[in-house]
């Protein structure tokens, strides 16, 4: 059905964070929120549009704010959307059991000068603690419509959608709380003075006089790169006349404001005779205590980096032998029927689909970590977990919510580099990732087991210990190194608002999952599918030759002298593995197998045919499900993400002759050291950008070249070999 | 040395204005100034903590502060740079 919209409105949803913006939006549109991100930035934009009553009304979610002084990039881009943009309407999104904090920015918001209405979110924790609040009092007072809502149920939405629109239409703009009587009238004066140089710009000319006379940093710099004109200088003398009144003019007028704030919640809040406990405080006893906070955090990170791993290896595997096994292997028989060249099934088989096998296997495993981490925020805790690791991490000049990427990286570089969204700070994301890079992921495994496997195996797990604390270390040297060179001018401060415990609906945890996974396959996804096709072309083109006359092959001769210093360059078969590496580490040890000639046995099916197969993939599909219910409930200990079950006695043989123990510790600290795989870049460049992905690979592949040097010069000194 | 943990030590404290890092835990203060780096002086005030708020200390580990103002919950790391003083209100 076609549906006839005779107009359209823009409403920006603003307010703190932790409000349930999103939810309400959600419940209000009927629909999950499109995702992008606001120009030029990697923060999230969301919106949805909706029709009602043949109206179009275009909803923006707007990062929360607590003030429309810019101190983040989320409340920047809020700022400028309301000055820029002009929507319609706003929707100052309040938690109501909040009330005095969240006024602030009320009284901000209307003196933008911009349509407002007002709903009191959250309404039912609100009535639940006893508190009551007289709404027509309350709405009289800010002159502004309200409307009880509970975003989650959808409870006041029908209201809110016909307030909404009626808000729109009439298009009134709410009388703004007068100031003292003296700064009016320097404000007065500021209005005409602008008006005069026609500093405004389409900007509401009381709020550009407010935030002159506050001296407002971003105000002036704007004013400066429109006009050329030193704005602080216009407002100096009007700032000067209020001096003798107003020692401190920003705190006496943020004073002014909270006392109305005061006033006017004094006389519409009702609080209970009796306050009721509070649920939070009594679990924040137990979750942030000298002694229970930080077992408790480990174990509660234990959990995640268990579940994360344990329910989506078994779907990893499933992907991968779908695509790797049944896909290529019918494409494959598919085309060799209709006789096309080898070389083009080989492309499409392990380049096409190899490539996009890969990216989907990433799939389980971000899914899987979104909703932990989804959970985690939602529920309150992550906020809770960066105050407590805030003392230990301060140390190395990273953030508390650090902790968590860090740790995510164990398993997989991938996921971590997407986990650092929950550090709210683009610095604090840039240092965490470039540092996170060191943390050995769960894909280097396979070459520390057959390295160790060969040439430590009395001292193994010290040895495979020893490289994980390696990577540790490099990672808190270049942390402090960063901190006082590239982010030097960035010294977070940590000031966190720590969000009360609630239990988030499954609607809001899918709508995370679900748009975050989308967004990866889409941006990271293409970059990794492109690196596997020119992965494959390095392995077998020209086709059907020698390892050795292959590209890979070829550079690799051409590349051995640059590794001499590190003790493997002698064997251009060893820099053959290390090539692929820069790929995705998973390739090392099977590439060693290609270059170093060890055959295997490729397994066949015993009844080829493409029913029982497809049969076959079904089963193993729930199969999956069954496995991954089993490992979440059944090991305690994390599955490692090991693609191949067993090492070859042949290979181990062959690496014997074309390493010494010394020179396979230098591999291996290479590789350590070494961004883990293309898809980490992919990921880096999605989120950050091709410049800086630059500068974290130009640190992780310099840092493993001198330390793994290190390391093999050092042993000789020492009398290694 | 730690105020708030003895009746003479609150009363001594109650009009002295000191940062906020030497109350215990439990302590209910009084915020009498926010100084330092303006931003996070602002900042502080939309996140409700102004000056003449009583706020409580729920956690105190040096220059890690948990303060709790009406149903809003504040993690702080003090630093040279922004300071909080406060006078003593009393004991939750």
């Amino acid at each position: 059905m076609t549906e006839i919209i005779t107009r359209a409105f823009k409403i920006a949803f603003a307010g703190n964070p932790n409000v349930g913006k999103s939810a309400l939006i959600n419940a209000l549109a009927q629909t999950r929120l499109k995702v992008g991100n606001w120009p030029g930035v990697t923060v999230e934009k969301k919106e949805a549009r909706m029709v009602y009553q043949e109206q179009l009304l275009h909803l923006v979610d707007l990062p929360g704010t607590y003030s429309l002084s810019p101190f983040t990039i989320e409340e920047q881009i809020c700022r400028d959307f309301l000055l820029v943009e002009k929507p319609d309407l706003i929707v100052n999104v309040i938690d109501t059991s909040n009330l005095q904090k969240s006024l602030y920015l009320t009284l901000q918001l209307i003196e933008m000068g911009i349509p407002m209405l007002i709903a009191l979110n959250m309404w039912d924790e609100f009535e639940a603690r006893g508190y009551q609040l007289d709404i027509p009092a309350f709405s009289a007072a800010l002159g502004v419509p309200v409307v009880a809502t509970v975003g989650p149920t959808g409870l006041g939405c029908e209201d809110l959608k016909e307030q909404m629109l009626a808000a729109a239409r009439q298009a009134q703009v709410p009388q703004r709380v007068p100031y003292p009587a003296t700064v009016e009238k320097e404000l007065e004066h500021l209005v005409k003075t602008i008006q005069r140089e026609r500093y405004a710009e389409g900007v509401p000319l009381h709020w550009l006089a407010l935030k002159l006379l506050e001296a407002d940093n971003y105000s002036l710099q704007k004013i400066q790169a429109l006009h050329g004109v030193d704005a602080s200088q216009v407002a100096a003398s009007h700032r000067q006349s209020l001096q003798s009144f107003y020692p401190d003019l920003d705190q006496s007028l943020s004073q002014h404001r909270q006392h109305f704030i005061a006033e006017l919640v004094a006389r519409v809040l009702q609080p209970p005779a009796e306050a009721p406990p509070d649920m939070t405080d009594r679990v924040d006893r137990l979750l942030l205590n000298e002694w229970t906070g930080i077992p408790a955090f480990l174990l509660i990170l234990f959990g995640v980096f268990k579940l994360t791993f344990d329910i989506s290896t078994p779907f990893i595997d499933w992907i991968d032998g779908f695509f790797n096994g049944f896909v290529a292997r019918w494409v494959g028989l598919g085309l060799e029927s209709l006789g096309a060249p080898v070389l083009l099934i080989s492309l499409l088989q392990e380049g096409v689909l190899g490539g996009a096998g890969l990216v989907l296997t990433f799939v389980p495993l971000l899914m899987c970590l979104y909703l932990l981490l989804a959970l985690l925020e939602e529920s309150g805790y992550m906020a809770r977990a960066a105050f407590l690791m805030d003392r230990f991490m301060y140390r190395f000049g990273l953030h508390g919510k650090a902790f968590v990427p860090l740790l995510v990286g164990f398993g997989c570089n991938v996921p971590a580099v997407y986990a650092s969204r929950v550090l709210d700070n683009e610095t604090d994301r840039k240092m965490t990732v470039a540092v996170m890079s060191f943390m050995s992921c769960g894909a280097k495994l396979p070459i520390y087991a057959l390295f160790t496997a060969v040439f430590f195996r009395q001292y193994q797990a010290f040895v495979i210990l020893g490289l994980y604390l390696l990577g540790i270390a490099v990672a808190i040297a270049w942390a402090v190194i960063l901190r006082k060179t590239r982010f030097k001018a960035d010294i977070p401060a940590f000031i966190m608002e720590l969000p009360p415990y609630r239990i988030p609906t499954l609607r809001m945890l899918w709508g995370s999952i679900w748009l975050k996974t989308r967004s990866f396959i889409k941006q990271a996804g293409t970059v990794i599918a492109i690196s596997m096709i020119l992965l494959w072309s390095l392995v077998n083109l020209p086709y059907g030759v020698p390892p050795e006359r292959t590209v890979l092959g070829y550079s690799a001769r051409v590349m051995a002298p640059v590794f001499l210093p590190q003790g493997f360059g002698q064997h251009w078969e060893a820099v053959a593995a290390v090539l692929p590496g820069f790929m995705a580490k998973e390739m090392v040890v099977g590439t060693l197998g290609v270059v170093l000639s060890v055959q295997s046995e490729a397994e066949t099916p015993a009844e080829p045919g493409f029913a029982p197969e497809l049969m076959a993939q079904l089963v193993a599909f729930k199969d999956a499900f069954v496995a991954a219910g089993a490992a979440a409930l059944g090991n305690l200990m994390p599955t490692p993400l090991m693609l191949e079950d067993d090492i070859e006695s042949s290979l181990s043989a062959a690496v014997r002759q074309t390493f010494t123990p010394l020179s396979a510790l230098a591999f291996m600290v290479f590789n350590l050291l070494l961004l883990s795989c293309i898809s980490v870049v992919g990921a880096v460049v999605h989120e950050f950008g091709r410049q800086y992905m630059g500068f974290v690979l130009l640190i992780t592949t310099g840092t493993a070249y001198v330390v793994s040097m290190l390391v093999y010069q050092l042993g000789r000194i020492l009398g290694w070999s | 040395m730690l105020v708030g943990t003895g009746p003479l030590t609150r009363t001594m404290a109650a009009n002295a204005p000191q940062s906020i890092a030497a109350f215990s835990e439990g302590a209910c203060v009084q915020i009498r100034a926010l100084s330092g780096d303006r931003q996070l002086c602002l900042r502080l005030e939309s996140m409700g903590l102004a000056v003449g708020k009583e706020v409580q200390v729920l956690k105190n580990s040096g220059r890690g502060l948990l303060l709790k103002t009406e149903f809003t919950r504040l993690a702080i790391r003090l630093s040279p740079a922004f300071m909080l003083q406060a006078v003593y209100a009393g004991h939750a």
